[in-house]
Order: C-alpha cells, then structure tokens, then sequence
C-alpha cells in the first residue's frame, strides 16, 4: 500500500529515473520477499524470490520508459516526413505518462536520401526550454529518420559501444 | 567515492552504498523496512550522483572537440585535447570537419574526430550545430529500438 502510493507520488516527478528505478524494483521486491517468505522460512530462499521479482520490476520500468521516449521520437518523425526539404515546422508532445517532461519545438528536413526501396531523410530539431535564468533556450539535434511502409520512424542508430562507456 | 564513481561502468558504487546505509540504518532501528528504505533513498542518491558526474564529465569532452571542431574550417584538420581536474579519463586526438550545412533553423557540421589512446587510434564521426552558446554536439539519441542495451 505504502509502496503504491509512494510509486504514485514519484511518478509526478520526473527526470529522477534513479529514485523511480530503486523504488519500483526494490518494492517489487520487497513484496516479492514477503510472498516468499509465506511459502518459505528460508530466507534465502525468500530473498532469492525477491531479487527476481527486483529484475523483472526494473524491467517493466524500462519498458515504460522506452515507450514515453517512442512516442517523442514518432512525434517528432511524423511532423519531419510530410515536411518540403528545408522548411520548418513545429512540434510538441505530452506524455500520459509523466515520467518525461513535456517538449517542442522546431523541425527542419535538411536532406532527403535513399536509394532502390528505401527512403531517408537528415533532420535538424530544436528542444525549445523556457528558463527562469537565461529566458528561451534552444538546444539543436541531428537526426535521421526513415520511412518505413507508410510511416516515417526515428533511424539514428546507437552509437559505437566504444563511445558509450561511461554513458551508462 | 568521486574516484570509483568517475571510473566509466562501475555500476557497483550505488549498490555497495546501498546495502552499507542499509546496514548503518538498520542497526539504529529494528524495522528492517526502514532500513531498507534508507537504502533506496542513499542508492538512487548515489546512483544520480554517479550518473551525473559520469555525463558531466562527458559532457567535457564533446564540449572540448565541438569547440575545437567549432574553430575549424570545413576541411581543416586540427588537435582536441580534454584535461579533468580528476585526472581520469584524459583524452585527445585530431579532427576535422567534413561538411557544413545551412537550415532555416541553424548551421549544422559533421566531423570525422579520433580518439589516440596508447598509441591506438579510432576514428569516430558525429555532428555538431550551432546554438547560443557556441557549436554543440548534436547526434540525437538512437532510435529506442536500437538502445536496448544503452540503458
């Protein structure tokens, strides 16, 4: 119960995916325990039990969360596809979800590419944040984005394992 | 701690913090539910610090090779070089910006950088634009798709 409602009251905040990520996983397991615990008084077995429930926990919670950043990503790839090539557009997205704050901005298609069966496109965006500081301020992206059957998807892939290291 | 939390991929710190504040808590009450809920509270601390330590400091360094791929001309090859205070993680190379390109929104480059690194050299490409502040490093997030094991 407590943990429920402590899960709801972190879910209003977002941009703390630690806090969220603990909380999820360590209450799951924590009730994973005690369910263990009824069925067993082994406690390591009870707290085996726990640690399964901990990761598959944490694993729901990634999923939401890749979920929430898709329909960004989609957001933005749509607005991008119907777009001429170097003409601006606007877009935005809220999330039902928030773990992810909302956000807009521009959009401009800079490059279409593509050869036999496949079509691309090179795009810039703009992440616009209104600050109390520094008033309006506009972060830039590159992007490629694909279309794929009818729709146009996010393309960009990872980057090179040997440059994500540190960024996990 | 700063130390072991700079190391790129010591996931460790947060749960060895963890389980000790869990201990530590644990000892003052006999509830372990409070204890364990110290222990979240110091891991997801600990977690975001590590965390935001780890992309500050790479932050650094995109920041280092934008600002000297910034100052060269398109074709121009020339040195980055990063330094940390902590000494860790100190790296350099050569880069060279490959291409320009104007949008209505902003101007845009890509660079062909490399990292030198006990004599080995790789080759890296990424793009950058210009806002405000100076030119940035601005390769978008991978498709979420593709990220599976990014986070």
């Amino acid at each position: 119960m407590y943990a429920r409602v402590g899960l709801l009251a972190l879910l209003g905040l977002s941009g703390c995916g630690s806090v969220l990520t603990e909380t999820t996983s360590t209450a799951a397991g924590v009730a994973g325990a005690a369910a263990g615990a009824a069925v067993t008084k082994n406690a390591t077995v009870a707290a085996a039990i726990g640690l399964g429930v901990n990761s598959l926990a944490a694993e729901g919670l990634r999923y939401t969360e890749r979920r929430v950043h898709k329909t960004e990503q989609d957001n933005i790839a749509r607005v991008a596809g119907v777009l001429p090539v170097n003409a601006v557009a606007a877009w935005s997205v809220r999330h039902d979800v928030p773990i992810e704050p909302d956000e807009g901005g521009y959009v401009v298609v800079s490059r279409e590419f593509g050869a036999l069966g496949f079509r691309c496109r090179e795009i810039v965006f703009s992440v616009d944040e209104q600050t109390k500081r520094h008033g309006l301020v506009r972060s830039f992206y590159t992007a490629n984005i694909c279309q794929d059957g009818r729709s146009w998807r996010w393309a960009s892939a990872e980057p090179a394992t040997s440059r994500w290291g540190s960024l996990q | 701690m700063l130390l072991l939390a700079a190391l790129p991929g010591c996931r460790a710190v947060s749960d060895v913090a963890g389980v000790v504040a869990a201990g530590v808590s644990g000892s003052a009450t006999a509830n372990p539910a409070v204890g364990i809920a110290v222990g979240i509270g110091v891991r997801a601390g600990v977690d975001e610090l590590r965390k935001y330590v780890v992309r500050r400091r790479q932050e650094g360094e995109q920041d280092a090779i934008a600002d000297a791929a910034g100052s060269a001309a398109v074709g121009q090859r020339r040195a980055w070089e990063i330094r940390h205070t902590i000494p860790i993680g100190n790296e350099r190379g050569e880069l060279e910006p490959v291409r320009e390109w104007a949008t209505p929104l902003t101007t845009c480059r890509e660079i062909v950088f490399s990292v030198v690194d006990d004599g080995e050299r790789e080759l890296f490409t990424t793009t950058l634009c210009r806002e405000a502040r100076g030119w940035k490093w601005a390769a978008a997030e991978p498709a979420v798709e593709r990220w599976g094991f990014l986070q």
